[in-house]
């Protein structure tokens, strides 16, 4: 029943028809996006639908033998911005306001930064952003969609004990990597490993799904052997003497010579962890305990002495004539500021006498002497976990330098090779290994305590305590009597003076001298051996080791022993006690002194019955871990209970914090 | 005129396929909306739906003869209440084009379409030769242009767009001659200059836009961006309902609105795809099918206005989120969430069911 006309039926065709087309159009534009180009398509809703998240693992800590912290990282924020889309937007006077506002920068100095290049995609504006000062920015930056700023998560190392032991840490690059000392050489177990996570994220960047593709790995914490407050005693002691004398460079070890762990070391002149100086060369990154060597001078004559008694018949009173105090050798004389005579060997060794150990020498012979140089761990490199520690070629053995050697010249040594080979003496003859890690923290969070490589014999333990007693009488009777002594501990250490050698000029420069000191104490049972260097010291005798390096060892030492808990020696312990020993008795065997006052507080019984005994081999530690906490104990000042000792400590520890 | 009317005459299919076409609209908004604000949008869809069902049978009670006779009232009322949106009209995204408040608001530009799919056909069908003189062709146009400048001024560039069709369709079919489409596209061409200078920055910035979607690509570029990238992520079978990451993730602008197409052929892919716009190729069908079995010619102008209404919301929407045609903000019959546009819709199928329902009587 149409009623209607023929020319409506043919128009509403042609409409149809039209309206086919279009259908057509769209149709095909469907197959185009949802089948031919799906695959590329879906690309691009991933990328931006997805991000790639970087997972932090955060570097391991590093911490003294208690603790205490001393590098840590902490997490924080970098602030970027898009000068070029800033500059797209114009939108500049916002996100100064923002950026200012928010990291606490003057105005002017951002509106600079961004206007520098202002076409640059990106521009980190700010480092190491606290997460506090940070919070607000990058939080506006996540929410609010603006694509001209952003935060990357950086991070940060602190250190809470500030520059202490800066030379043994070192400090981290840019790149959160390990440029010099621990943080270098135990890059790989400090540093973590960054993983990857895949986020889906809505139109406004809020996370919607994570999937973790590759788990961060943290990195392994660090327990060292140094304590925090012998470190902070030794570099106190070493700035200061080195100011004192106006010397350019300095070192000081100190070392547990049953173990090889590494109490403290330092150098002088310091520099600051956060901030290290910008060229490699500087020479105040330098950790001169181990990187700089030195001819060391009489101190090395400890070694022409063991090996005189291990290979020959001379003792300690064995006569040595040192003649006119001038020795002749390969058209070189050598001149004895002491001058000659007849004197026992030691009194050779004990004022430090030049011709006398120079015949000792002789009489030890060239291969002796070469294999106990060796034997004492010098020319080779002693395996501390530090990086770039050099080792030496020996020099060869003609009659001149076997000469020199005796009495510590021609031969390079490290400060720490000198600690090492002092221990020997301490610790009854064995060779033990410097090290530095005292135990080690993994991911796992399990500890694993380093076990001190056994040490090995390399002299009779009769040879070592001879040695001691020899020792014992250079801070008696010899070159150490007035400086390097002990109050209330026996000691021994021998004073060594060489003369400077310049490297750049390749000369000796006269006046100028390296001034060392190698000890230990106490001495019937060494707890530490404390070796101090000074270079380039000037003038005679003031620049000499007695003077210089001796005063700093004695510092030293009685700090260490003090905060380590060492009850002082009871027979030393009366009015004058340094002229109560009998100078020509063995301060040891000296059991016929009456029984000395206790001191006024309290310590530990067990510890002064054993007191009159040498210990040959190495002990377990009794006192190092715990003993600063429940013993009091006096100092070099005189009587003090714990509860000061500590408060003092404390308040030393807080103001140097805020040292720059 | 009494008339022996059985609902054996009404168009099941059309109600069928619509009802289907809503029933997928009220998923995907609820797929679209899930933790949003919009939360509730499928459930007053539901609501809308039924409201529409009622407002269709209603407009099917009353004979078009009557209605086509009220066109002068019809016209004037709904022109004095696009006048008065202006006054008291509430902003939404900075145009004025509601009036009323929460659920009692709607936009009176929707049902000014059935107003004029109404006026065109009783326009066309009272000229008294079969063709059409220059000056039925201004008078008729001067008619439709005049609301579809207000709409335009709300500003409502693609609502006032809809009107088109319906005059171009219907003076299409009453006879325009062929010398008269040449000279009205000689003068559109003369005048197109003129018009762009009418057009506010923002429609200015659309067009140019679609020309060139990344010269704002996070602008209207970057809806357009994002829906073609919505479309593409579905590929053949689609990513599974609620799993639309474009969607979900709200890369997506308005999925439960303008772009709903896309929230779908991402969901559903090309299958999905082909099965929607089939629904829509039947309805046209069977609304086409109406036309020509009317029983008059008012009856056929009204059946054949409403079909280039919805071909061209279809068209201009899906068009929009393809990338064919510029953002316009047309909804998607059916599909799309939103009252007004759901009951102007179904008032039109009570028209032709209106239209089908009297095709056996005089």
């Amino acid at each position: 029943m149409h009623r209607v006309e023929a020319n409506s039926e043919r128009r509403i065709r042609w409409i149809a028809r039209i309206a086919a087309v279009w259908m057509v159009v769209l149709a095909a534009r469907m197959v185009d996006l949802q089948i031919r180009q799906h695959d590329s398509i879906k690309k691009q809703a991933q990328h931006q639908q997805e991000r790639q998240v970087g997972l932090h693992g955060v570097r391991g800590s590093i911490s003294d033998e208690n603790g205490q912290p001393l590098a840590i990282s902490v997490p924080t924020d970098s602030v970027w911005v898009s000068p070029s889309r800033i500059k797209r937007d114009s939108n500049l006077d916002t996100a100064v306001l923002i950026l200012a506002t928010g990291l606490k920068m003057d105005q002017a100095q951002v509106r600079n930064l961004i206007l520098k290049d202002p076409d640059k995609r990106s521009l980190r504006i700010a480092r190491q952003v606290s997460r506090r000062e940070s919070a607000d920015i990058c939080g506006l930056s996540r929410t609010s969609g603006f694509d001209y700023m952003w935060c990357e998560e950086e991070e940060l190392r602190e250190h809470p004990a500030g520059n202490l032991a800066a030379h043994v840490l070192g400090p981290v690059g840019r790149d959160h990597s390990g440029q010099y000392g621990i943080e270098r050489s135990l890059e790989s177990e400090l540093a973590g490993q960054h993983g990857k996570s895949r986020v889906v994220v809505d139109s406004a960047s809020n996370a919607y799904q994570e999937q973790i593709e590759q788990e961060a790995k943290f990195g392994t914490h660090l327990r060292l052997t140094l304590n925090a407050d012998i470190q902070y005693a030794v570099e106190q002691a070493l700035a200061r003497q080195a100011i004192k004398h106006n010397v350019a460079r300095g070192t000081a070890t100190v070392m547990d010579p049953r173990t090889g762990a590494i109490l403290a070391m330092a150098s002088y002149p310091n520099f600051e962890l956060s901030k290290p100086p910008a060229k490699a060369t500087d020479p105040a990154l330098v950790n001169l305990a181990v990187k700089y060597p030195f001819e060391p001078g009489s101190v090395f004559k400890t070694i022409t002495m063991a090996a005189a008694i291990e290979t020959t018949d001379l003792r300690p009173q064995t006569l040595i004539d040192c003649g006119a105090g001038v020795i002749t050798i390969g058209g070189f004389r050598i001149r004895d500021v002491h001058g000659g005579g007849v004197r026992t060997m030691e009194a050779v060794y004990a004022n430090s006498m030049n011709t006398g150990s120079i015949r000792v020498g002789q009489r030890v012979g060239s291969a002796n002497l070469r294999h106990y140089i060796q034997a004492f761990g010098f020319g080779q490199k002693t395996g501390i976990e530090l990086p770039e520690e050099p080792g030496y070629v020996q020099p060869g053995m003609q009659e001149i330098t076997r000469a020199s050697q005796s009495i510590g010249y021609a031969v390079n040594v490290t400060s720490l090779q000198l600690a090492r080979a002092t221990s020997v003496i301490a610790n009854g003859g064995l060779l033990v290994k410097p090290y530095l890690v005292a135990s080690r923290r993994g991911p796992d969070g399990v500890e694993r305590v380093t076990k001190p490589e056994p040490g090995k014999r390399i002299i009779s333990p009769e040879t070592a305590i001879t040695m001691r007693r020899m020792m014992e009488a250079v801070m008696l009777r010899g070159t150490g009597r007035r400086t390097a002594k002990l109050e209330g501990y026996t000691s021994g250490g021998k004073t060594g003076t060489a003369r400077y050698y310049d490297t750049q000029a390749r000369k000796y420069i006269p006046g100028k001298f390296n001034a060392s000191f190698a000890g230990m104490a106490p001495l019937n049972d060494p707890r530490v051996v404390v070796v101090v260097n000074y270079f380039g010291t000037h003038g005679e005798q003031v620049g000499f080791g007695g003077a210089v390096a001796a005063p700093v060892f004695r510092e030293i030492a009685h700090a260490s022993l003090r905060i380590l808990g060492i009850p002082p020696d009871p027979n030393l312990m009366r009015e004058g006690a340094p002229d109560a020993v009998n100078p020509d008795e063995e301060v040891a065997t000296t059991p016929a002194l009456p029984e000395p006052p206790r001191p006024t507080t309290a310590v530990r019984p067990s510890d002064s019955g054993t007191n009159n005994k040498f210990s040959l081999a190495s002990v377990p530690y009794p006192l190092a871990q715990g003993g600063r906490k429940d013993v009091s104990h006096p100092t070099d000042q005189g009587q003090r209970s714990f509860s000061d000792g500590s408060a003092k400590q404390i308040s030393t520890r807080a103001t140097r914090k805020t040292e720059p | 005129m009494s008339q022996e009317r059985s609902y054996r005459d009404f168009d099941w299919w059309l109600l069928a396929i619509s009802l289907t076409l809503c029933a997928v609209g009220v998923l995907q908004i609820y797929s679209a909306t899930l933790d949003t604000k919009w939360r509730d949008a499928w459930w007053k869809q539901v609501v809308w739906i039924a409201i529409s069902l009622f407002a269709m049978w209603l407009v099917m009670q009353i004979d078009y003869h009557t209605l086509l006779g009220q066109v002068p009232v019809m016209y004037s009322v709904c022109l004095a209440l696009l006048l008065l949106t202006f006054a008291v009209g509430t902003y939404v995204f900075g145009s004025k084009r509601w009036i009323g408040y929460g659920w009692a608001k709607f936009q009176t530009s929707e049902f000014f379409k059935i107003v004029l799919v109404l006026l065109v056909a009783r326009y066309l069908s009272e000229m008294p030769s079969q063709r059409m003189e220059l000056r039925d062709l201004l008078k008729l146009s001067g008619l439709v242009f005049l609301p579809m400048v207000l709409v335009m001024m709300q500003p409502d560039l693609g609502t006032s767009l809809t009107y088109t069709p319906i005059l171009i369709i219907g003076v299409f079919l009453a006879g325009l001659r062929w010398q008269h489409v040449v000279s009205i596209i000689g003068l559109g061409v003369l005048l197109l200059p003129a018009g762009w200078f009418m057009l506010r920055d923002y429609q200015k910035g659309r067009i140019m836009t679609f020309i060139d979607p990344s010269r704002d690509s996070k602008g209207a570029g970057y809806q357009v961006i994002q829906s073609k990238i919505a479309i593409g992520s579905g590929g053949v079978w689609g990513q599974g309902a609620g799993k639309g990451l474009q969607t979900q993730l709200r890369f997506l602008p308005v999925p439960h609105t303008d772009f709903i197409f896309s929230a779908f052929a991402e969901e559903h892919g090309f299958v999905g795809v082909v099965v929607v716009l089939g629904l829509y190729f039947l309805i046209l069908l069977q609304i086409v099918q109406n036309a020509q079995t009317a029983p008059d010619r008012e009856g056929l102008y009204i059946c054949m206005g409403v079909a280039a209404l919805l071909l061209f919301h279809l068209l201009v929407n899906v068009g929009m989120v393809i990338g064919r045609m510029p953002v316009t903000g047309i909804p998607l019959p059916f599909l799309s969430s939103g009252g007004s546009n759901l009951l102007s819709v179904f008032i039109l199928l009570g028209l032709v069911n209106n239209v089908r329902l009297r095709r056996f009587g005089n």
